[in-house]
């Protein structure tokens, strides 16, 4: 009997003892890290287009971080919701069909002439990326403009395109697969590299 | 018409190349072994040979991949000659062909096929048999001239495919010596002589000891070494991993021979025997399993011969080449994450 | 740091790890001396040749321009100017094909030649000291300089000294295959290019100069060790041949033993390497005023009948230059060496100044590519690689676009030589895998910073956006505050005998609290309005002031409401009104600023009662009116007119989006457009409004009669024909 309650006294003393270290561990040595939502605004592409059905990044950031989908955000693409998978330790999914659209980065673009000077597009746009006062006209600055789109419903005059981003020759990645070559007679080849 | 990239130019030395030469530097080893131990192993070569060339190609066709071009690389025929190699000679042929198979669809195309594969596909092989049949495996003849039974090439076909020679001799009598005794490898020999409380000197009068190492077994060796070397030579393989295997095999073995050399096996024994030149320099040296920087090669070696001497003095198995490869490729990733040059201009400053 | 006085007599080399030993190919064109130039009949300049800016064009389409003449004017730092290599007629100056392993075009300047080759008037120097340091660096960076051995860095700001300069590297190493340009160049060109290399020396306060050159080229070495043989401060020496000694990193690291920091340049260890075609420019250009306008180019390969080296005007149409050149029927054409170079996608791309080679190889001279096998990770490649990368794992990581583990293992030092590539036995297009990830990376930190920079941007709307909106709620405050203060006044009023300024002060209220309701971001806190004393007082005047007050009270609530109203139907239509008053605050007239309230008063309108309207001929005619009202006003003048079309657009958009497709839409919309472009001031900018609105409706009806047709199109789907 003495035994059990010495064991008991034991283990209880170091259940205190364990308990108290691992208290003082647990405030002392706190990892003072990003709020999870900041982590995750941090790893989508904040073009702020909303196609996520939340007005904006952050917002959707708080919603995922509240156990949203990672799934809808269509200018990140599988590279972001990769990122957020490995973030969140959840499973990677598709692209939700939902708020997929096309691949390809665009940029806004107003036909000047056209422009009414609504400032409509102004107040859309998240980035203030539009500049131009009332009843002037008003341009894009394609440097700032995400391709977020939501500047082309608001237009009364639909002046606003989307224009895909050509790549030029400092922003060419190496596709050399891509480059479309005339073919030139295989034959002709052929003789002058027999003809040496 | 593709648009190439830079360099428009190339070595001339291709992948299946290096594959064929590795193949025709077997080539006097084999002739060797064949000398001393018969067409046993020249049998095996051919089935394991065509079972990984017909897996190979089987798996080629599931996985709809271009057959003729990939096998034409000949990393499967080298798994099959190297696997061929390595087992007893009048093995069963039903083995042997499990061997190659597994070697090939499972440790090489499992993994994702040439280039992707994390093991050594022969000695996954091997070490398959090793552990699953394990008397079989180590049923090695004695050599020619100090067999009971002299059996040729019809029989030993008949040994392998039947278990019974044409004069119906079974595996266990091809292996009798002249003393009437089942031979044991000299590895084997040492072995369990040691552990019988003998000493060296009274280990060493066994017949199956040669002039330097095992009878006939220092020769094979010998002629592997050869053919590593040259292959050295036209720079096919690099010199650390079996510089470093063997460099660490002599010097365990050395040290250990120095303090005792009643109660262990010199280095020379070490070095020729079993399959350690085969292993330095044809086995480890497989590129894909092997580690890949030079500093790393050098610890990949010394970690493969410390591990077989380490298995043949204190395991159960009589030779440890296989086990030993297997394990070193099991830390080539950590070993090559820890051995990155130093790239051109990252020098610490002062 | 490095003993540079010892580097005057030492014979020690030193040797970096890895490189290669290509077949070398220079005999076959240097076998000739250097060609003189052609003329061609069309030169295309791209105003960018170097790394860097562009500069500003300053000729026009259809001048005549000499040959030498200034092209484009160098506005900023990194930008170099191009110049005429010979007299013509400026054709275009549009996109062109570029000389670029991409195809894709760049902003050329095409120039048809007229044949004289005219030069401009010139103003040589005899002697450089005229120069001050200033003047020689102004003369280089206006002569177009940029380094010609490959990468066409520009030379002035390479001169300009950052640190304390010790050794003038000059690279005549040319360790590429097939090309000799440098070689000859050397050869026939010796003293000027020491002429070059002195005028360099000076602008970097005299350091000690090595000529390095590899030993395959004797009489290179040879012709400068003579041209130099007065000058204590230079010193040519032979370098052992292997590919990619010519390399600048790799280069320093062979005569000095040094290796340039990963993240520094060699100005770090007090080094500049400059190319030796870069060095006789200079020297054209200072002693003979000949800017960059020509240059030497190897002309080689197996199909090349004649291969040599030739002097070629900047901007030659390759095709062209190969066809003069008796070759047709081209299928490839390599731009540089054979281990860097590239293929060249679009054959009329010119010659610009970092090209020092065209090879034209024979069908089985350079390898073919679709030998590809896995990576067996030999590590042939990393044995080759000269500033000890591990391919074989950058390789891995590529494929798997691995950028955390390719940045680790130090992808950003890869120089790609092309050396792994060359001895890779799976014949894997290593050099191509790094180059793409490279670019990938590059552009995902750009994204990175972009997403940064939105994310910022979108913060900072969001504060303005809610600073101004608590900025709005305390002006309501204020309005309700004072209107409180009235009641409470008027209360007094009430108990106590009325005084003169009750009723005044009662209107003020009210005016005010009509005014803040109807303004809403109008800055102006409410004021005493009217002044109406004067009047007899009738004996009811209590009743009626508080008469009065009711109705102000009641008008405003309506106000609020009209307000409410456009709250409700989002939020962006609220801000509008307020947004756009304040933005064309600057328009001073007051009938403008009638007409402004009119157009949000009838906009607040025209919204609530498409709102309320189910879709029928109602919705006409109020409309209609309220536009009338708006552009009725006598002082309107056109911005009223554009206000009213917007608001027409708006009124018609609502009811498009809310009719159920019927011809009732069309009506009224086209009526208003009738009013707008009747409008006797409406000039043609109105036209245009009216234009963009119409056409904006037709295709806003075609779309929605589409959606009636097939109910299942979707909403999104935009009519991509422009009307």
């Amino acid at each position: 009997m003495d035994a059990v309650f010495l064991a008991l006294i034991a283990l209880g003393a170091l259940a205190l003892l364990f308990g108290l270290a691992l208290g003082y561990a647990a405030i002392k040595f706190k990892v003072d890290e990003d709020p999870i939502v900041d982590q995750i605004d941090q790893l989508l592409p904040q073009t702020q287009c909303g196609q996520c059905g939340y007005p904006g990044c952050k917002p959707y950031a708080k919603a995922i971080a509240d156990g949203d989908e990672i799934n809808k955000c269509p200018p990140g693409g599988d590279a972001t919701i990769k990122r957020l998978a490995d973030l969140l330790g959840r499973e990677a999914k598709p692209l939700n069909d939902a708020h997929a659209g096309p691949d390809i980065k665009t940029v806004a673009y107003i036909r000047e002439d056209e422009c009414i000077g609504c400032t409509k597009c102004i107040q859309a746009c998240p980035v203030d990326a539009i500049v131009g006062a009332a009843r002037q006209m008003h341009t894009v600055i394609a440097d700032e403009c995400t391709g977020c789109d939501l500047c082309v419903e608001p237009c009364p005059v639909d002046c606003i395109d989307m224009l895909p981003v050509t790549p030029t020759v400092q922003t060419w990645q190496w596709q050399l697969n891509e480059i479309p070559v005339k073919q030139i007679t295989t034959e002709a080849a052929v003789n002058g590299g027999s003809a040496k | 018409m593709n648009l190439l990239s830079s360099p428009f130019t190339r070595q001339s030395l291709k992948t299946h190349e290096l594959m064929r030469m590795v193949i025709l530097c077997c080539i006097p080893g084999i002739a060797i072994q064949w000398y001393f131990f018969g067409w046993g192993n020249l049998i095996q070569i051919m089935l394991a040979v065509s079972a990984c060339w017909v897996t190979e190609a089987v798996i080629l066709i599931m996985r709809a991949r271009p057959v003729f071009r990939i096998t034409r690389d000949s990393s499967a025929l080298l798994t099959g000659v190297l696997l061929g190699i390595a087992l007893p000679p009048f093995l069963p042929w039903w083995m042997t062909v499990i061997a190659a198979v597994f070697a090939i669809g499972v440790v090489k195309h499992l993994y994702g096929g040439l280039g992707n594969n994390l093991f050594n596909p022969a000695m996954a092989g091997y070490v398959l048999l090793l552990i699953s049949f394990p008397v079989a495996m180590t049923s090695w003849q004695p050599v020619v001239a100090q067999a009971q039974h002299q059996m040729g090439l019809w029989d030993s076909l008949n040994l392998v495919f039947t278990g019974f020679s044409s004069d119906g001799y079974s595996i266990q009598q091809a292996r009798m010596t002249l003393d009437g005794i089942t031979a044991a490898t000299p590895l084997d020999t040492i072995k369990t002589d040691l552990r019988q409380g003998l000493t060296l000197d009274e280990s060493q009068q066994n017949p199956v000891f040669g002039v330097f190492a095992g009878a006939g077994w220092e020769w094979v060796n010998l002629a592997f070494l050869l053919g590593g070397l040259y292959l050295i030579y036209r720079r096919v393989i690099s010199w650390a991993i079996p510089g470093g295997m063997l460099l660490s095999l002599f010097v365990i073995s050395g040290i250990s021979f120095a303090f005792q050399p009643d109660g262990a096996a010199s280095p020379m024994m070490h070095l020729f025997s079993g399959a350690t030149m085969l292993g330095a320099f044809f086995i480890a040296t497989d590129p894909v399993s092997a580690c890949t920087t030079v500093k790393g090669r050098w610890i990949f070696g010394a970690l493969i011969g410390a591990m077989v001497y380490a298995i043949r003095t204190w395991g159960g198995y009589p030779d440890a080449v296989a086990f030993s490869v297997l394990l070193a490729n099991m830390s080539v990733m950590l070993i090559d994450y820890y051995c990155k040059p130093r790239t051109y201009g990252h020098k610490e400053r002062q | 740091m490095i003993d540079v006085k010892q580097l005057l007599t030492t014979d020690k080399l030193w040797d970096y790890k890895g490189g290669v030993f290509p077949k070398y190919n220079k005999e076959q064109s240097r076998q000739l001396p250097i060609q003189p130039y052609w003329i061609p009949p069309v030169v295309r300049i791209p105003v960018r040749q170097h790394i860097g800016q562009s500069g500003h064009i300053n000729v026009t389409e259809g001048e005549r321009v000499l040959k030498g003449q200034l092209l484009t004017e160098p506005t900023h730092g990194m930008a170099v100017p191009v110049h005429a290599p010979t007299s013509g007629i400026i054709e275009s100056i549009s996109q062109g094909a570029a000389n670029h392993p991409s195809g894709l075009s760049e902003l050329t300047l095409t120039i048809r030649s007229d044949g004289n080759d005219e030069w401009r008037p010139r103003q040589p120097y005899a002697n450089a000291d005229e120069l001050s340091n200033d003047d020689l660096l102004q003369l280089i960076r206006y002569a177009g300089i940029s380094g010609m051995g490959g990468a066409g860095f520009p030379t002035e700001i390479k001169l300009t000294p950052v640190a304390d300069i010790k050794l003038l590297l000059m690279n005549g190493a040319e360790c590429e295959p097939y090309i000799s340009a440098d070689d000859t160049l050397m050869q026939a060109h010796a003293n000027e290019v020491v002429q070059g290399i002195l005028l360099m020396a000076r602008l970097l306060d005299h350091p000690v100069v090595v000529i390095a050159i590899e030993d395959d080229k004797p009489e290179a070495i040879e012709a400068m060790t003579q041209a130099t043989a007065d000058y204590d401060q230079i010193r040519v020496r032979s370098i052992p041949a292997k590919y990619p000694s010519g390399g600048e990193r790799q280069l320093i690291q062979i005569i000095t033993g040094e290796e340039v920091p990963h993240s520094g340049i060699p100005a770090d260890l007090g080094i500049v390497v400059q190319n030796v075609g870069t060095a006789h420019a200079v020297a054209r250009a200072v002693y003979h005023d000949e800017p960059l306008i020509s240059r030497v180019v190897t002309l080689t390969g197996q199909r090349v009948l004649k291969p040599a080296n030739h002097w070629v005007l900047l901007g030659t149409p390759i095709e062209d230059l190969l066809h003069h050149h008796g070759l047709d029927e081209l299928s490839q054409v390599i731009v540089g060496g054979p281990m860097m170079g590239y293929q060249l996608p679009k054959l009329s791309g010119p010659v610009i100044k970092t090209t020092n080679c065209l090879i034209v190889p024979g069908q089985n001279e350079l390898s073919s590519p679709d030998n590809q096998v896995p990576c067996i990770r030999c590590g042939s490649c990393a044995d080759a690689c000269p500033v000890n990368l591990l391919p074989q794992q950058l390789h891995w990581y590529a494929l798997a676009e691995d950028h955390e583990k390719l940045s680790e293992h130090n992808l950003n030092d890869c120089i790609e030589c092309g050396a792994c590539a060359y001895v890779c036995p799976s014949e894997i297009p290593l050099v191509l895998e790094y180059r793409q990830a490279k670019a990938a990376i590059r552009a995902s930190k750009q994204e990175q910073l972009k997403s940064e920079r939105a994310k910022q941007r979108f913060e900072s709307r969001n504060l303005r956006l809610e600073q101004e909106k608590i900025a709005r709620a305390e002006k309501h405050q204020q309005a309700a505050q004072a209107r409180l203060k009235a009641m409470a006044e008027r209360e007094q009023q009430a108990s106590a005998p009325a005084a003169t300024d009750d009723k005044k002060s009662a209107v003020a209220a009210a005016l005010a609290r009509a005014k803040a309701k109807k303004a809403g971001a109008v800055s102006a806190p409410p004021k005493t309005v009217v002044d109406e004393s004067g009047q007899t007082i009738p004996d009811n005047r209590d009743v009626a002031a508080q008469r009065e007050a009711r109705k102000a009270e009641a008008r405003a609530r309506k106000a609020q409401k009209a307000a409410q109203a456009v709250q409700d139907s989002g939020a962006t239509p609220t801000e509008l009104p307020a947004d756009s008053a304040q933005q064309s605050a600057d328009v001073p007239a007051a009938d403008n600023k009638a007409a402004r309230v009119a157009a949000a008063v009838a906009r607040a309108k025209a919204k609530r009662q498409a709102q309320q309207t189910q879709a029928d001929d109602s919705v006409e005619q109020p409309a209609a009116n309220l536009t009338e009202q708006v552009t009725g006003k006598p002082a309107a003048d056109d911005k009223a007119a554009r206000v009213a079309a917007a608001v027409a657009h708006a009124k018609a958009k609502r009811q498009a989006q809310q009719t159920q497709a019927g011809d009732s839409v069309e009506q009224p919309v086209a009526n208003l457009t009738e009013q707008v472009t009747d409008k006797p001031a409406a000039d043609d900018k109105a036209a245009r409004v009216a234009a963009a609105v119409a056409r904006a409706k037709a295709k806003r009806q075609a779309q929605q009669a589409e959606n009636q047709r097939s109910p299942d199109a979707t909403p999104r789907s935009k009519d991509q024909s422009d009307s």
